[in-house]
């Protein structure tokens, strides 16, 4: 640095006074020098202040932030691990899923005998279609007889014809009715036998579909819990980093709150030097010089040490966010999303496989009312054909006995009673039929009666159970995002108070450009006029902490004004850290 | 400094009231009653030894604990923060725990909300 003439000029005029072996500057000299480096260090004063001041609103608000953010990641863990409704999501769902489940899988084991009662159901069936065949074949004598009677009976009594005409027409009359009766049962059985197989089908194909279904959402609820699983056990990891994070926020802040402190000790030390350089003593530049370099030294000690601890906090909250091994907050954060989305689709499916499920009981049950009413309707005309036939026997064979022999009629009785006989003994065979076919529509009736109505009561619950489960669970989904927006926007906010806070913090290297220029000019001046050295204790004593009191010995010591040594006091503040006295 | 004290004792769950030099310090307290003072050497307006023995002559003054925390060392000074009626002195720079522990020293029986 250019000394300024004046200096020069000082020093020679007032050579001539110097006391060996110091120098001494004239007043006017030193004055200058003195107003210029004191001009410097007031302009650093409220820079140094205004960095200070931004610096500890920033630590403020970073604190603030990582506190958050751990709130934030405490949140997401929570969330995660289930603890915010005490149990977790996957196994109130499991719990939730359970009957449903058990249902299909009942209905699904039902399956088998369902299909059993079906293929008694199909022959039984199929057999009813042969009375048909069987009762035509019975009255096609009868139908003979009419015929041939109707050519031969020209010759007989009009009482005799008459008879003839009653006993044909009932003939025709019943055969008519059998024809029908028969005739539409057999339409009908055609239809059930229809919807028999058609069922049939359906639950050969919707019962192995129901039960893969069944077993892919065991199969989902099972790769839930693996999920949580993998989950809980990154979140040992999460803990730990969470730990770390706050354990090295707290030990930075501490850090940051240390080394802010520094500004009071700088600004009293600069406060010092600018009321030494208000003084006449020029042979304070030395000391007041070394005082600045103090301060400089402070200055950058401090600079490092928040700029250390600024990079430390930003570098955790990196860590937090984004670390490996996926045990950041981002991959759990997806991970709870996934397992909470499976979750409901899994509730979701579950409910529409019990839908599925009671259609086709319901489908079964419809039938089997149906059959089972077709068996009585069969029955029971089996039954009518019988009686009346056997009534035109009776008639024909009082007739006979009436009208004595050779009339025909003795032979229309006995064919008609054989006839009537002929029906009963397919009614008979067929009883047996008509009882397993009911009995079997019974069984199916029952059967899907009994699984219908569990099927209801549970679904009723379920209905209502599952809306509140897939509330919540839609809920849990909400808040993870949320919790884990949030936590973006305040790792942002704190990477941004970060960022100033460095910008602020490297500003203090300018302030330290400003004090260093100072103190050139007072060591320039010092050389100039050859004032006195400090030796390297007393220096050592000045870089230690500063204190006023010390400042005032090491100053009285270096201007030997009081011999007196260093005090001990001054060892004991000189240990860095706060001393603490309780009076 | 009152920023920094400030911020870690509410950090430790203590509500804090803060004044920006003695005499504002002294019209607070001749309102209100506090569990601690912690009051600085150097203020504009009125200093902390002057403030402590101006806050020890109030009523809500006498009992109340009163730290001076202050970057000198210097006997002298402390026997007069002493005489005027502290009740401790503590060196800057501080660390949080340490304050927080020197508190917690002087007031045993006071729990901080979030401790």
């Amino acid at each position: 640095m250019a000394i300024p003439p004046s200096f020069v000029v000082g020093w020679r005029s007032l050579s001539r006074r110097v006391r060996a072996p110091w120098g001494v500057a004239s007043i006017s000299a030193w004055k200058s020098c003195a107003e210029l480096a004191r001009g410097q260090v007031e302009r650093t004063l409220p820079a140094l202040e205004r960095i200070f001041l931004s610096a500890s609103g920033l630590t403020e608000q970073v604190a603030e932030g990582s506190e958050e953010l751990n709130a934030h990641c405490e949140r997401l863990l929570a969330l995660g691990e289930g603890l915010d409704t005490r149990q977790h999501a996957i196994h109130r769902c499991q719990d939730l899923l359970a009957e449903p489940l058990k249902y299909i899988a009942d209905c699904v084991g039902q399956q088998q005998r369902l299909l059993e009662v079906l293929q008694r159901c199909d022959a039984g069936t199929s057999a009813m279609f042969r009375v048909r065949r069987d009762i035509q074949r019975a009255l096609a004598p009868l139908t003979f007889i009419s015929v041939m009677f109707r050519i031969e009976s020209a010759s007989l009594s009009d009482e005799i014809r008459e008879t003839f005409t009653n006993v044909t027409s009932q003939i025709d009359r019943l055969r008519h009715l059998a024809d029908e009766s028969i005739s539409s049962s057999a339409s009908l059985l055609a239809e059930r036998l229809d919807s028999l197989r058609s069922l049939r089908d359906f639950l050969q194909a919707e019962f192995p579909r129901l039960a893969d279904h069944l077993n892919a959402k065991r199969a989902q609820l099972d790769r839930a819990i693996g999920q949580l699983g993998k989950q809980l056990g990154h979140n040992a990891g999460r803990h730990q980093n969470l730990s770390a994070y706050s354990a090295c926020v707290r030990r930075q802040l501490a850090e940051l709150i240390k080394h802010l402190q520094f500004q009071d000790i700088v600004q009293q030390r600069c406060a010092h030097v600018i009321e030494a350089l208000n003084g006449p003593g020029s042979e304070q530049a030395p000391l007041q010089a070394l005082q600045l370099r103090g301060v400089i030294s402070e200055l950058a000690q401090g600079q490092a040490a928040l700029q250390a601890a600024v990079d430390e906090v930003n570098a955790q909250s990196e860590d937090l966010c984004a670390g490996g091994a996926g045990e950041d907050f981002s991959a759990m954060t997806t991970a709870t999303e996934e397992v909470l989305g499976l979750l409901v689709t899994t509730i979701r499916e579950v409910r529409t496989l019990m839908s599925e499920t009671m259609q086709a009981v319901e489908r079964s049950q419809g039938t089997a009312v149906a059959l089972d009413g077709l068996t009585k309707d069969l029955a029971s005309a089996l039954n009518e054909l019988s009686i009346d036939m056997w009534i035109i026997a009776h008639n024909a064979e009082i007739r006979a006995a009436l009208d004595g022999a050779g009339t025909g009629l003795e032979q229309l009785s006995a064919r008609t009673a054989g006839v009537a006989n002929d029906i009963a003994q397919l009614s008979e065979t067929y009883a047996g039929v008509l009882a397993e076919l009911s009995n079997a529509g019974k069984a199916m009736r029952a059967a899907t009666e009994a699984v219908g109505k569990q099927g209801a009561d549970r679904r009723e619950a379920f209905d209502s159970a599952s809306a509140q489960a897939e509330t919540q669970l839609s809920e849990l989904k909400q808040r993870t995002r949320e919790s884990y927006t949030g936590l973006q926007e305040v790792l942002r906010r704190v990477q941004s108070d970060l960022s100033a806070m460095s910008r602020a913090v490297g500003e203090i290297g300018s302030q330290c450009d400003d004090v260093a220029g100072a103190a050139e000019w007072l060591e320039a001046f010092a050389r100039q006029h050859r004032l006195r050295r400090i030796d390297e204790n007393e220096a050592a004593q000045l870089t230690q902490r500063y204190t006023m009191a010390t400042e005032r010995q090491v100053h009285d010591a270096v201007l030997e004004i009081e011999h007196a040594p260093i005090p001990e006091a001054s060892e004991e503040v000189a240990a860095g850290d706060a001393k603490v006295e309780l009076f | 400094m009152r920023k920094l004290v400030s911020f870690t004792l509410r950090g430790a769950g203590y509500d804090v009231i803060e004044a920006t030099d003695g005499l504002e310090a002294l019209r607070v307290a001749r309102t209100s009653r506090f569990d601690l003072v912690l009051s600085d050497v150097n203020m504009p307006g009125m200093d902390g030894i002057e403030f402590t023995r101006q806050f020890r002559a109030l009523p809500t003054g006498r009992s109340t604990p009163v730290l001076i925390l202050t970057t000198e060392s210097d006997p002298a000074k402390k026997n007069l923060a002493r005489a005027a009626g502290a009740t401790g002195w503590l060196v800057k720079p501080f660390q949080p725990d340490q304050l927080l522990a020197v508190v917690a020293r002087v007031l045993p029986n006071l729990v901080p909300a979030i401790a």
